[in-house]
């Protein structure tokens, strides 16, 4: 039996074929156009070649993320809440608490381990209006800074002395970052300033859930090793766990997902 | 030799106790007398200044940020020295405070005074039985007997602390001051949490010090523009430096943490002292009042004795109070001719980079 | 031959057409009797509010309505004013008309609302305002605004955060009698004792149907939508004392009655039973629309319905009064709400809260984070706290909030 999981975010289009036992087949990431049927053709084509399969070999497919009811292709739609829980749990057997910063929203998550070892989602929250503990924030700091949003990581890794970035509030924190770039201070320490920044929003958001051990990170903006650091800095001495591929942790949650409607057609 | 004539050079105020037998208070509504009659010394809480952390579990982020830094000293124990602290109903912001403080901290002491917005005679009435009731819970926690003199006693200390104060706040009506603004800011932050005998000998020798320069007439002649402040809570200088910095003098302020605080005096002979304290302490024109007439008679009368060139406004996000007033009073300060300056920031301790270039500017339009 | 219209004529005029459409517009569902001839009373009220001769008296929440009712006078509350504009599409203008005065994005939009519909000049006027501490500081600031622009008097009633404590009622009794002889005497308007006593009663009987009907909608399946009943915000109308209310509340229960009877549910298939706290969003039905009908997720009650007072006695009209607003839940230590919602829970077997947290709401969104947590620890029903606007759609984005609501829907079916 297999199952596709297909994750239509922001930024990231992902999708991952999984087989009978949860086992992940082959995986692609590819940018999210604006035509998100062709994106999520083409990422299922990909996704397909690696494996060595075809469509037919699916036995369901399950879509997530912000474009879930755009993919023609899909059995079902399932929120990338309950697809995160999924696969962080796949990931991480123990987790209680998911921690998932995407482009354009973050979300904490609880969940409980059912007897059968399922996930189960208990509680969650997700960012406001503000964009400020999303990967868009990352997005218009790289922009004022003048780097690539990809290397934020590795540069902050440089930093000696992180500068303090008081607001909150994108606008502010604009202003703030060219109002020091201005004082010549090193555009390492500010990144590294600025990944602070990020972690205290989405910690404002984690402390609204129970926030119980052990805590998974996923979602795109977790590829940046800065932004994980300063995580498990404030959520220390809490066991936070780094999948190494944390973007696809809503594919394959819906992956996981599809394969119990299978189970459910067949019986 | 500017610096021996500060008011933090002065013995006393650097041989100030340890931080034994404190009680805490958030608004400068709370009677200081009770505290004082209960035996205990007062201490303002000024919230921790450090980025909430612990205060999310409790309450929202779009939330006064005086209430979140002081739940956030609460909760990771920077006021645990404390032996109870009183909360006021001053705003919705501090009154939940109240349930955050006592869930989240469960072995504080959370102490909670009830307080109308109007001084009209039922809320005199209210008030008085609302501070009957903080006086009573705090005789039961702490064992104590708050009796007519201990309370009177209080009073004639704590209007001494207030005539010192408004002696040294009216040298700045002249044009050579004595003192910066900044550091009227300090100094009666630091009245307000340290013991009062020990404050009042301070205020007198700095004010002693400060008539003595006078006297030898070596006063230097302050320029730039004359600045009010007011607006939410501050907790910190930084601000009111900037200004000043900036070349422009803050000679007043519609603060707590400065001229609210010794508004008025309380009456020293009174039959009822609880009913002299509900009187004096319900008719502070603060922005929470509906006695919105009062309130602009004080002001409008503040910024004609401290000859006023122009008027900052501060508030912190999501201070509805304020939020609510600035509108409203900016209209009235216009036509009145005063020229206004309105800075929202994130919390007091916020990044300055920013405000500079308004603060300048309105400096320079005041020049 | 030219009439020329008077600005009082004017508005009322151009707000009889905005409510009328409002009337028309099409619903996803057909509306009780007892629903429709609620609409009509409230446009009943809007425009005796225009009218030259009527005593207008501005009101916050938890101003009994009673007493304005027994000098004759028309209670407005005047939040309700922003909501009925955010239904004709008008609010953004009078939100961006007060965000130009100065006011900040942060704070409520209802007063905002208010603030810049006053600007535009488009407000029945006020003869008096009755201000009071709760829901929030904004009510008593902005009144005070109110107060100089429209050169009436406003009142402030203190109501003590101890509600349950010695002398509260007293406190509150006292304050009323003061305020109602007060705006008696400034009005020319005539106070009796009888006729408070009067308008008691008739507060009396709207409530016990009112209550019954509430009660009725204990029944599983639900027979009433969450979408109409909200509407009637029962605790906090401005109908109370009003004999219309009687007759709404008389209708809805009998339609109630017979729905149950007949075996007429509100959704097919009923799969879950939400409690939903706060107002609701204004400017469309979508939500519910999605949550009751597209999935089956009945809003069995709400909040604002919750009658928590016991009957009034008509003979001690002023303490009976204090005591019915210092019943409410929403006062006090948060405590108090985390067990009222517990009752509710209970009575009305809730599988799930759905909290609704408006950016600029202090007054509720303080008391989320330990509402939440205390009932978490009584027992593990979700409870989502939605972050949206109830009258200004300008953030609004129906994806965002429909994939928060699947999320929510997926706990739900999870348990």
């Amino acid at each position: 039996m297999i199952t596709a999981g297909i994750d239509i975010g922001s930024v990231s289009t992902e999708v991952v074929l999984a087989g009978e036992e949860n086992e992940i087949l082959s995986y692609v990431v590819l940018p999210s156009q604006i035509d998100m049927e062709k994106t999520a053709n083409e990422a299922l084509d990909a996704a397909l070649e690696r494996a060595n399969l075809t469509k037919e070999n699916i036995d369901y497919t399950v879509a997530t993320g912000y474009g879930r009811n755009n993919v023609p292709f899909a059995d079902k739609s399932v929120t990338e809440i309950t697809c995160h829980a999924q696969g962080a749990h796949h990931f991480f057997p123990n987790t209680r608490t998911i921690i998932d910063i995407g482009g354009q929203d973050s979300k904490a998550i609880a969940i409980m381990t059912r007897k059968n070892n399922k996930a189960k989602v208990v509680d969650f929250m997700m960012n406001d209006k503000c964009a400020a503990g999303t990967g868009r924030f990352l997005e218009v700091m790289a922009g004022v800074l003048d780097v690539d949003i990809n290397d934020m990581g590795t540069l902050s890794q440089k930093s000696s002395k992180e500068t303090s970035i008081s607001s909150m509030c994108t606008v502010f924190a604009e202003s703030e970052v060219i109002s020091l770039i201005h004082q010549k201070l090193p555009k390492e320490d500010i990144i590294s300033g600025l990944h602070s920044a990020i972690a205290r929003k989405v910690l404002s958001l984690v402390q609204r859930v129970p926030i119980e051990e052990e805590i998974t990170l996923t979602g795109g903006v977790m590829k940046n090793i800065g932004v994980c650091e300063k995580l498990k800095e404030e959520l220390a001495p809490k066991k936070v766990n780094l999948p190494d591929e944390p973007q696809i942790a809503g594919a394959l949650g819906a992956a996981i997902i599809a394969k119990k409607h299978v189970a459910v057609q067949t019986n | 030799m500017e610096k021996q004539r500060g008011f933090f050079d002065i013995d006393e105020v650097n041989s100030s106790a340890g931080t034994d037998g404190r009680i805490g208070f958030l608004s400068i509504n709370v009677p200081e007398e009770l505290i004082i009659a209960a035996g205990r010394t007062p201490f303002r809480v000024c919230g921790s200044e450090k980025p909430a952390k612990l205060a999310n579990a409790y309450l929202p982020k779009t939330f006064d940020p005086y209430v979140l830094d002081s739940l956030e000293g609460a909760l990771d124990g920077t006021y645990s020295f404390l032996d109870g602290v009183i909360i006021a109903n001053i705003s919705d912001g501090h009154r939940r405070l109240y349930d955050a403080w006592r869930t989240g901290a469960p072995s504080a002491k959370v102490f909670f005074l009830d307080i109308p917005k109007s001084s009209d005679a039922l809320g005199l009435k209210a008030f008085n039985l609302f501070l009957s009731h903080l006086k009573r819970d705090l005789e039961k926690t702490f064992g104590v007997e708050i009796t007519d003199e201990k309370l009177k006693e209080a009073i004639h200390i704590c209007n001494t602390t207030r005539t010192l104060l408004t002696k040294l706040s009216e040298k700045r009506k002249s044009n050579s001051i004595p003192f910066t603004g900044k550091e009227f800011f300090e100094m009666t932050k630091w009245c307000q949490s340290n013991d009062k005998q020990t404050v009042n000998r301070a205020l007198k020798g700095f004010l002693e010090k400060c008539e003595k320069v006078e006297s030898n007439g070596s006063q230097v002649t302050t320029d730039g523009p004359r600045i009010m402040i007011m607006g939410s809570f501050m907790g910190s200088s930084s601000f009111i430096g900037l200004i000043e910095s900036l070349g422009a003098n803050v000679v007043c302020e519609d603060l707590c943490l400065g001229m609210q605080y010794l508004s008025t005096e309380v009456d020293e002979k009174p039959d009822n002292p609880v009913e002299a304290l509900a009187q004096r302490y319900l008719t502070i024109p603060t922005a929470r009042m509906v006695d919105t007439e009062a309130r602009w008679n004080y002001l409008l009368n503040m910024t004609e004795e401290y000859s006023i060139d122009g008027i900052v406004y501060f508030a912190l996000k999501f201070d509805d109070t304020h939020l609510f007033e600035y509108p409203y009073i900016k209209n009235k300060f216009q036509k009145e001719g005063y020229p206004l300056l309105f800075i929202e920031a994130e919390n007091f301790v916020t990044n300055l980079g920013q405000i500079e270039t308004r603060v300048q500017a309105f400096t320079e339009m005041l020049v | 031959m030219t009439v020329t219209e008077t600005k009082r004529q004017q508005q009322k005029r151009y707000f009889s057409d905005q409510f009328q459409n409002r009337m028309k517009r099409p619903r996803f569902y057909s509306p009780l009797k007892g629903s429709q001839a609620r609409e009509r009373a409230m446009y009943k009220l809007f425009m005796e509010s225009f009218r030259d001769t009527s005593t207008v008296v501005w009101k916050s929440t938890f101003v009994p309505s009673e007493i304005i009712y027994a000098i004759g006078g028309v209670p407005l509350y005047i939040e309700t004013f922003s909501a009925m504009a955010a239904g004709v599409d008008m609010c953004t203008d009078m939100l961006t008309a007060s965000e130009n005065q100065g006011f900040s994005r942060d704070s409520c939009t209802f007063l905002r609302g208010v603030l810049g519909a006053s600007r535009k000049d488009i407000l029945p006027k006020p003869d008096a305002l009755i201000s009071s501490s709760y829901y929030c500081d904004g009510d008593p600031m902005i009144f005070d605004i109110f107060a100089e622009e429209y050169k009436s008097l406003h009142h402030y009633l203190h109501i003590p955060f101890f509600s349950e404590g010695e002398d509260a009622c007293d406190l509150v009794a006292d304050q009323l009698e003061e305020i109602t002889l007060s705006i008696a005497r400034e009005t020319g308007s005539e106070f009796s004792r009888d006729k408070l006593s009067e308008t008691i009663a008739i507060s009396n009987e709207a409530c016990n149907y009112f209550k019954k009907a509430m009660d009725l909608r204990k029944h599983k399946p639900s027979p009433m939508l969450g979408c109409e009943a909200i509407d009637h915000i029962g605790s906090i109308s401005q109908l109370w004392g009003s004999k219309s209310f009687v007759r709404i509340s008389k209708l809805l229960c009998e339609e109630l009655e017979e729905r149950i009877e007949k075996g007429i549910s509100a959704v097919e298939d009923e799969q879950h039973r939400l409690l939903w706290c706060h107002l609701r969003p204004y400017y469309n039905d979508e939500i519910f629309q999605y949550l009751e009908i597209e999935h089956n997720a009945v809003v069995a009650f709400e909040m604002v319905n919750l009658i928590t007072w016991d009957e009034m006695d008509p003979q001690k009209p002023f303490q009976s009064l204090a005591k019915k607003l210092l019943a409410n839940q929403s006062i006090g230590p948060y405590e108090r709400m985390s067990r009222w919602i517990s009752t509710m829970i209970k009575e009305y077997s809730i599988d799930g809260i759905i909290w609704m947290a408006p950016w600029g709401c202090r007054h509720f969104n303080s008391l989320s984070q330990m509402v939440k947590e205390s009932l978490r620890k009584e027992g593990d029903i979700p409870f989502y706290i939605l972050d949206l606007e109830c009258v200004d759609k300008r953030n609004y984005s129906k994806e965002q909030v429909r994939t928060r609501l699947d999320a929510f829907l997926e706990v739900l079916e999870d348990k």
